[in-house]
């Protein structure tokens, strides 16, 4: 294989990577915050999606669907942690765990009873031919992804170490008792964890529609590897998410052109079990130790 | 006979940066009863969980029966006949008092789903005669078929020791089994650990119950900060000036009192209170009160329930009977956030700091309880920079290391910003748990200095603490607690004397279990 | 444990019997197609409730080992050209040792990092299946899988649909013994005493680790088994039938039906596979344009409410009721 062709796989997996990055980033957020997993995160990246695609269909603004989108999907985070975390909140982090797959399955239901099996469309977010990087090309849509991407962790970082609310976060990630302590709510806290990751993931949800379509199902892996990347950087730190989640995608794109494309879903899940039996740390929590 | 019949060879483990238990050694011999004791945090059960294969140590040996088992798995040993009980109750609770028994009964017969299937529930048979041989030599035996989350505390501590005694034991660990336990069991442990031994069993015997390890010990072991600093027979150890030391801390010089005005209106008032921690009954009626302005000290032993009484009035444990007024106005049932909110702030043991913030932002957030989530998205309101000044007035060396995680600060350090978070908040009241914790008697007598500056400033403060005569020297008035109870109340130069005797050490205490000792009918008790 | 005496447990199951006797005989296709798949569901589900309900170990990787189970069977048997009954035992083997290579690293995993592990486990399985075309057909499945031999008892001539409700019921109630036998011996005590405290457990001289990955492989066999009989009964199997949610609904199974319980594995496949048929019938006569699988808003908004309701399951809610007096009511309560 050809030093180019690998380049350009790297460079079309790096936006997928992207989108699993936000969805990783919203499981270390919400596992920081609460110790939960969310089984349903992938859901509010398809409700974005397909709202997006609804919206724009119905001859709204490109940008405004977007928005509107976004916002439906941190909506519905919030819902699904007042109605299906909340009340069980006491219970195992296992029984909130099947809590978030009921939620996941119901909210994928829903979806179909609305919008049906049909994959939608969605316009990229600006027309034009791939932009050329020297020998390798990428797609617009890519680029606005990973736009977004960096986008997102300046807010994302800004908002953790700038604001009071994301420094009461990080407290209550830290300790939970001891922000109880200084008045912080484990509830309003968990809440808003639920809300920006929801907001990740539907910012995830619209970028990934025009490179993959819009379907009910597409939450489920889109959630899926989202953990995988969270897990591979460590499931606690926030760079470590938007790496793998980066890492995940390249593989994902290499794997498929050296080998065969069926088999990335299987590359992605089978560097999940490698990653949980072998360094159930993350692979760059290493890196991390050796570079400090 | 050479080889005893547990021998831990210079062992240690850390955490960390934690040294948990350093270059231990100790010997046990058949029919022998060994006691460990130490303050808390010493890393007594960490020391089990080394020896019971629970956890491996970084270096060392473990040899048990002649044989090195370091690193065995915890089910192997049980199977050698190494039993052990838990701190914080590990039963069964699906399953009936006889079931939790019935799985030790087994002696390390692994189940087998072939077995199981052939033989169904008769595979049980010849393990229930064992299981309710154990149950009977406990007392338990007439609740068999309760369901095991139906037991008592006390109940549940026996039951733990039955499960012990099934798997036929040469070798018994027991973790803290008198705590929680009423006057009456107590005697019954003494009596069934007595009978233990006469049967020749070596017993090692973790508790934070000093008299009652002092009666039933034929040696006792003394651990501080992972070290041990004692070893020898238990009235040599009541006595030893490096034991109590341990326990006591060193002497300070005692401040001036506040001038002893206790009258209501009362800051704080603490009425009837029962918590209980999990299943144990920690708080039995505690009655205080705090007057404006002073600072109360709440001593004793081990175990007393010192950080519970705190931990409730806080609102982190949820009062099962009783009352808390601050400034006369009841505050039982609310939640931490509603309290730190009403300007009562908790220094909580261990600090609880936020390892992962820097110094600065956890100071920031101890204003969180006056400004919430309204409080700015970008500088600090004015206020909180005011208050954020006088702390780092208060604490010169915070101001310096700011930016630094807090968890990468020295221990000293870390009480400080964990004392100054508390400040941010600008609290009526300011509860203070084991200040003393873990720190060198240098650094003990600085954040006491601080204390008094604070109470100087018309500050209440309530102190819990192990470190009994510092806090005598700075209190105003001291509550001394056992077994979840008030035992005597005064103001602090009439109550010195006896800081031996709270903490169950000195020669006042080695006499008072000789005589209990003469009383107690040996091993008779033992069915 | 249920608020039934031994005679009415007898005498509810000689009505499932006779239940299994009568429907195959009065029922229609539709009816009898719901019989065999319901019998498979109680096998899968025996197996998962023993791992799930008394070890507190969740595993989404059932619906992978049936999956596992019906291609190994079909694959032997039609790419092979195995004997049914060699065929059959291949299948088995193959299962019991995936689930022996797949439990012994996972199973060190704890709480939701298991119940991960076992779901990316399940997606790699669905892509192999997926994948290997030359084996397993791809996407477009395996056809010609071996039926049963038709047999005729006297004047009786079975029809094929008959003969599979028979022995679908036969290995339900089979695997529901098994499960009793189970749960009421010393294994069932380990398996609940490691779902209060592994440390306790191990400190009673109990090998946790052992213990869990040989329930886990006989979890697996069941899940297995049932797939193999699915496999015969349709004659033709495509990946889609095993994805994850078939996993979820193995799960959903096993929480409907509650844990503790002989009734439990039985009354949850009954119950989801009704629920499920009948939410189908009313979309598809509410809705007839809707296509897909609907009825899984219902499997997530059942799943919720029994966790929120009554985590015991269904059948401890039922033992509460009981006929006689009510006790009194608790003002407030």
């Amino acid at each position: 294989m050809q030093l180019e062709t690998l380049l350009q796989l790297a460079l079309s997996g790096l936006a997928m990577g992207g989108i699993y990055a936000f969805i990783a980033v919203g499981f270390v957020t919400i596992h920081a915050v609460t110790g939960f997993i969310n089984f349903a995160q992938g859901e509010f990246a398809m409700v974005a999606a397909l709202v997006t695609a609804s919206l724009v269909g119905a001859g709204v603004p490109l940008a405004l669907a977007v928005g509107v989108a976004v916002a439906c999907a941190t909506l519905v985070g919030v819902a699904t942690e007042r109605l299906a975390v909340h009340p069980v909140r006491h219970a195992s982090p296992l029984v909130v765990l099947v809590m978030t797959v009921a939620a996941s399955t119901a909210l994928r239901g829903i979806a179909l009873l609305v919008w049906g099996t049909t994959p939608y469309s969605v316009p990229a977010f600006s027309a034009g031919p791939p932009v050329a990087l020297g020998a390798a090309v990428i797609a617009r849509q890519d680029l606005w992804v990973l736009g977004l991407t960096a986008a997102a962790m300046v807010g994302l970082y800004l908002f953790f170490e700038r604001t009071i609310p994301g420094t009461a976060m990080r407290a209550c990630a830290d300790n939970p008792m001891a922000s109880r302590l200084m008045g912080i709510s484990p509830g309003t806290m968990s809440l808003l964890a639920f809300g920006i990751s929801a907001l990740l993931a539907g910012l995830a949800g619209a970028a990934v529609a025009p490179i993959t379509l819009a379907t009910y199902e597409m939450g489920l892996m889109l959630g899926l590897k989202g953990f995988v990347a969270a897990v591979i950087g460590g499931l606690r730190s926030t760079p470590g998410a938007v790496l793998g989640g980066l890492f995940l995608g390249v593989l994902e794109s290499v794997g498929a052109g050296l080998i065969s494309s069926g088999y990335k879903d299987a590359l992605a899940f089978s560097v999940l079990l490698a990653v949980l039996v072998f360094r159930p740390q993350g692979l760059l929590a290493g890196l991390r130790q050796r570079a400090a | 006979m050479a080889e005893p019949l547990l021998r831990l060879d210079r062992l240690s483990r850390r955490f960390g940066g934690v040294h948990a238990v350093q270059d231990v050694s100790l010997t046990l011999d058949p029919g022998e009863v060994l006691g460990i004791i130490g303050p808390n945090g010493a890393g007594k059960t960490t020391l089990f969980n080394l020896i019971s294969g629970l956890d491996r140590p970084d270096s060392g040996r473990v040899y048990y029966r002649g044989q090195d088992v370091t690193g065995r798995p915890a089910h192997w040993l049980a199977a050698q006949g190494m039993a052990r009980t838990f701190q914080n109750l590990h039963l069964f609770d699906r399953l009936t008092v006889l079931e939790n028994v019935l799985i030790p009964a087994q002696r390390g017969r692994q189940p087998s789903l072939l077995r199981a299937i052939i033989s169904g529930r008769s595979g049980l048979g010849p393990a229930r005669v064992a299981a309710e041989q154990a149950l009977a030599a406990v007392g338990l035996a007439a609740l068999a078929d309760r369901p095991a989350r139906a037991l008592s505390f006390g109940q549940g501590r026996l039951l733990e020791l039955a499960r012990a005694l099934a798997l036929e034991p040469r070798l018994i660990l027991l973790d803290e089994p008198a705590s929680g336990l009423s006057p009456a069991e107590r005697q019954q442990l003494s009596a069934i650990v007595r009978g233990l031994r006469d049967r020749g069993l070596g017993v090692l015997l973790i508790e934070h119950d000093i008299p009652t390890v002092l009666g039933v010990a034929d040696r006792v072991a003394v651990l501080n900060f992972g070290e041990k600093i004692a070893d020898g027979a238990p009235a040599a150890v009541a006595t030893d000036p490096k034991v109590l030391e341990a326990y006591l801390g060193g002497e300070l010089a005692p401040a001036a009192p506040a001038g002893g005005r206790r009258e209501p209106p009362w800051a704080l008032e603490v009425r009837e209170l029962h918590v209980r921690r999990g299943a144990v009954p920690a708080l039995q009626g505690v009655s205080l009160t705090v007057a404006a302005g002073e600072l109360l000290a709440v001593v004793g032993p081990n175990g007393a329930g010192k950080s519970t009484l705190l931990g409730a009035i806080a609102g982190l444990f949820p009062a099962h009977r009783g009352e808390v007024r601050l400034q006369g106005e009841v505050i039982t049932g609310r939640s931490p956030e509603a309290l730190a909110r009403g300007g009562l702030s908790l220094v909580p043991e261990r600090r609880q700091l936020f390892a992962g913030l820097t110094v600065r932002e956890n100071l920031v957030l101890g204003a969180y309880p006056r400004y919430g989530l309204n409080g700015a998205w970008g500088g600090l309101p004015a206020p909180v920079g005011e208050r954020l000044e006088r702390v780092l007035a208060l604490f010169p060396r915070l101001r310096e290391r700011q930016a630094q995680h807090a968890g990468t600060l020295s221990g000293g350090e870390q009480q400080m910003l964990a004392i100054g978070r508390a400040l941010m908040n600008a609290p009526r009241v300011l509860l203070l748990d084991e200040p003393s914790l873990g720190l060198a008697p240098r650094l003990v007598a600085e954040i006491f200095q601080t204390l008094r500056a604070l109470r100087t400033q018309g500050m209440t403060i309530v102190l819990v603490e192990q470190n009994v005569r510092a806090a005598l020297a700075v209190a105003d008035y001291v509550y001394w607690l056992e077994r979840g109870r008030v035992q005597r109340a005064g103001p602090p130069a009439a109550e010195a004397a006896l800081a031996e005797q709270a903490v169950g050490l000195g020669a006042a205490a080695a006499a008072r279990w000789k005589a209990d000792m003469a009383d107690t009918p040996g091993h008779s008790l033992l069915h | 444990m249920m608020g039934m005496s031994g005679r009415w447990q007898a005498l509810a199951l000689a009505a499932v019997v006779a239940a299994v006797v009568v429907v195959p005989w009065a029922g229609t296709g539709y009816v009898r197609s719901l019989v065999v798949l319901s019998g498979l569901a109680v096998v899968a589900v025996a197996g998962l409730a023993l791992l799930v309900g008394f070890a507190g170990q969740l595993s989404l990787a059932q619906g992978a080992f049936y999956g596992l189970g019906a291609y190994g069977f079909a694959v032997l048997a039609v790419r092979f050209g195995w004997p049914a009954p060699l065929a059959l035992l291949g299948a088995l083997a193959g299962v019991g040792l995936a689930g022996w290579l797949v439990g012994l690293p996972m199973l060190r995993l704890r709480g939701h990092f298991l119940a991960l592990g076992t779901l990316a486990f399940a997606v790699i399985v669905t892509v192999l299946l997926l994948e290997l075309g030359p084996l397993t057909g791809g996407p477009s499945g395996l056809a010609g899988v071996p039926s049963l031999r038709r047999v005729t008892i006297g004047p009786l001539a079975l029809s094929g649909e008959i003969q599979y409700c028979y022995v679908a019921w036969a290995l339900a109630l089979a695997s529901l013994w098994l499960y009793q036998r189970l749960i009421r011996s010393e294994v069932g005590l380990a398996l609940q005493a490691m779902s209060s405290s592994e440390v306790g457990t191990a400190a009673m001289g109990i090998d946790v680790g052992r213990l869990k990955l040989s329930v886990f492989v006989a979890a697996a066999l069941l899940g297995g088994l049932a797939g193999a009989v699915y496999a015969s009964y349709l004659s033709f199997i495509s990946p889609a039938a095993f994805d994850i949610m078939l996993s979820v609904q193995l799960v959903v199974m096993v929480m409907v039906g509650g844990t503790a319980t002989f009734w439990g594995p039985l009354l949850g496949a009954l119950v989801v596979t009704g629920l499920v048929e009948v939410l189908r019938g009313v979309v598809a006569a509410v809705l007839p344009n809707v296509r897909g699988p609907v009825e899984i808003i219902a499997l997530g908004l059942v799943l919720g409410l029994i966790m929120v309701w009554e985590p015991g399951g269904l059948v401890a809610r039922l033992g509460q009721w009981r006929p006689g007096p009510r006790p009194a009511e608790v003002p407030g309560g």
